[in-house]
């Protein structure tokens, strides 16, 4: 049985520094037994959800001064793995479980070219809670990933 | 992220690998617009060593596609992988683009 496994640790402050922590989050996450596509599908709902933050929370600058911490869980649970991606932040609020779907009909003139993050962090987690609080954002998103192989995503 | 650059004819063809992220858009960008914005509207994205495309990785193809089709040309991809398939589809763009199996396909879907 693969063990639960943890991150905790300050969001990053600037562009640069998400892909070290998608690294960190890959690993985990290959680590509890996340198949390959819902793996990738939660590194992306990651990115979109500290990249959203770090471009909207604080129009003023996000200075070491702000308050951004993300914690991943991955727990095994039989043949599935249980994650959950938790983010807090003192910026601007913000609640992304209300902001307007994306029209995915749309044709290629039409289309726009925002709004896809927040799109996939609706369709990529099974449940998704928002709450200000005490003047901070919180989101928690939960996904519950088929367990497989760590190259193919079929079962083991 | 690596790009590399290819001519065949009147057609750009850009082979990728890597992430397609926040982090390297913008260098994608910079490559797959610039031949564009030089006259050379018809183009193909090598997707086979594509690992994992975000939303600022579409919002590049999603542009290649618009500044393309308006400059009377197009753009077809090949060869995304199962996981990054999962992401044209749920974004809708599977619908909008051109996506074919392998390069000889792609290039045949690109408007003459």
């Amino acid at each position: 049985m693969t063990a639960a496994a943890a991150l905790s640790c300050e969001g990053p402050r600037a562009f640069e520094e998400v892909p070290a922590l998608l690294d960190q989050a890959e690993t985990l996450l290959a680590g509890a037994g996340c198949a390959t596509a819902a793996r990738l599908q939660i590194l992306l709902v990651i990115e979109e959800v500290v990249t959203n933050i770090l471009r909207n929370a604080w129009p003023e600058g996000r200075g070491p001064g702000h308050v951004f911490t993300l914690a991943i869980r991955a727990a095994p649970d039989g043949g599935a793995v249980d994650v959950a991606i938790e983010t807090e932040d003192d910026g601007v609020a913000f609640d992304p479980t209300a902001a307007a779907a994306v029209d995915t009909e749309a044709s290629l003139e039409d289309r726009q070219i925002g709004g896809l993050g927040l799109h996939f962090m609706r369709v990529m987690t099974d449940r998704q809670i928002y709450a200000r609080v005490a003047g901070r954002n919180r989101l928690r998103l939960e996904r519950r990933c088929p367990a497989g192989g760590a190259e193919d995503g079929t079962p083991p | 992220m690596e790009l590399t650059t290819e001519t065949k004819g009147d057609v750009a063809v850009h082979r990728l690998s890597g992430r397609l992220d926040t982090a390297t858009s913008a260098g994608a960008e910079r490559g797959i617009l610039g031949p564009l914005a030089a006259g050379q509207p018809r183009m193909i994205l090598d997707m086979r060593d594509v690992a994992y495309v975000s939303s600022a990785g579409l919002r590049v193809v999603l542009l290649a596609a618009k500044q393309a089709k308006a400059a009377g040309g197009g753009i077809a991809l090949f060869g995304l992988q199962p996981a990054v398939r999962d992401v044209f589809d749920i974004s809708g763009f599977a619908r909008i683009l051109a996506i074919a199996p392998g390069e000889a396909e792609a290039e045949a879907m690109l408007p003459r």
